[in-house]
């Protein structure tokens, strides 16, 4: 069965589950990506994405053909993602001594180093950890997810100027937090 | 060039993505020994970032978590449900309707239970009043020295006393009603 997209949506607003499992095996790869770049753990990015895809499923019927699928999704595992977050509250669990030695490296010597999900998760939590949520929305879609300004104001709702200074922020303070063990870093070495 | 505004500069080019450093705060850089490791680091933390940017999270056993999603879907199919009839017997069997026949019979019982509880002590009152009441109170001649409270309440008596038959028969059916 060939995958289009809008037919497929329409089979599952009849309730085809089959329908649902194509758009569940088409996209979970690509929500997962979301979920672990703002949350850096694995099983709970596996988590908001089977939250997600249920939610999905019940609101299909509010899905406005019109807008984007991804974008609409995104926007449920963003949310889903930020309600993980403030459910853990454990940012302040990550500690220097938990990152890996020489994953921070950068430059030739780092550029060979091959990231594992824990470990770059554990790089994502160190980084984000204290972020206002808007920030750390914006940052992991921006800058992690590489998304444009445009497809974030789509997934966020937010206003291009709300966008540059929730990044602007963002950025800063996760310049400023990675900065002090970069240049004692390359002091030992 | 001022250290802090090349600060500002740099801070610049990084958070908000500018194309390029002016010319000037290159040169700064050039000379600038705190200036330059600054710059130094906001790169590095820069390319930390893009690093983390490049790397694909790996879902493992995408087969079980799409199962892990069927399986968590609500039973209840999407397709509208079929209309069920309404009969006298499904009426019957509501269970918001019997409970709110419970209700108002509880209401009922406790206003006509109150009701003939007055009604029964007024009289009971009004018996031991009239009993204690000296005979001659009750010829005319003598009503002039009673006070208004007085005067209301021996009329009140005199009504029940004369129709009191009466009254406990529409009393007593009245409760074999409720």
């Amino acid at each position: 069965m060939p995958f289009v997209l809008q037919e497929i949506i329409k089979q599952i607003q009849k309730g085809d589950k089959n329908a649902f499992r194509l758009l569940v095996e088409k996209y979970q790869q690509t929500a997962f990506r979301l979920a672990f770049r703002m949350l850096g753990d694995e099983n709970e990015a596996r988590d908001v994405v089977q939250d997600s895809f249920i939610r999905i499923w019940e609101k299909i019927d509010t899905y406005n053909e019109n807008e984007k699928f991804t974008s609409w999704m995104y926007r449920i595992v963003s949310n889903r993602a930020i309600d993980s977050l403030r459910a853990i509250k454990r940012r302040a669990g990550i500690s220097l001594e938990k990152l890996h030695p020489g994953k921070l490296e950068t430059g030739e010597s780092g550029a060979d180093i091959i990231l594992e999900n824990q470990e770059a998760g554990e790089l994502i939590r160190f980084i984000s950890c204290g972020l206002p949520e808007k920030q750390q929305l914006v940052f992991s879609l921006r800058d992690l997810q590489e998304f444009s300004s445009q497809e974030v104001q789509e997934i966020t709702g937010m206003t291009e100027d709300a966008i540059k200074s929730n990044l602007y922020h963002a950025r800063k303070a996760v310049r400023d937090r990675l900065a002090p063990i970069l240049s004692f870093e390359r002091k030992l070495s | 060039m001022k250290c802090e505004i090349v600060i500002q500069n740099i801070d610049q080019y990084f958070y908000k993505g500018l194309a390029e450093l002016d010319a000037e705060t290159r040169q700064h850089l050039a000379s600038c020994h705190d200036c330059n490791l600054h710059f130094t680091n906001q790169k590095s933390a820069g390319d930390v970032v893009k690093r983390i940017a490049d790397f694909e999270p790996v879902l493992k056993d995408p087969a079980d978590l799409t199962d892990d999603i069927m399986n968590g879907l609500p039973d209840a199919d999407k397709a509208p449900e079929t209309t069920k009839k309404i009969t006298p017997v499904s009426i019957f069997k509501s269970i918001h309707l019997r409970r709110a026949l419970s209700a108002a019979a509880i209401i009922l019982f406790a206003v006509f239970g109150t009701e003939q509880y007055l009604v029964l002590d007024k009289i009971n009152r009004l018996e031991t009043q009239y009993q204690n009441v000296p005979e001659a109170k009750f010829s005319r001649k003598n009503l002039n020295t009673l006070n208004s409270w007085e005067i209301r309440t021996l009329r009140s008596f005199n009504h029940i006393k004369t129709n009191k038959r009466e009254l406990f028969e529409k009393i007593n059916s009245m409760a074999n009603n409720i």
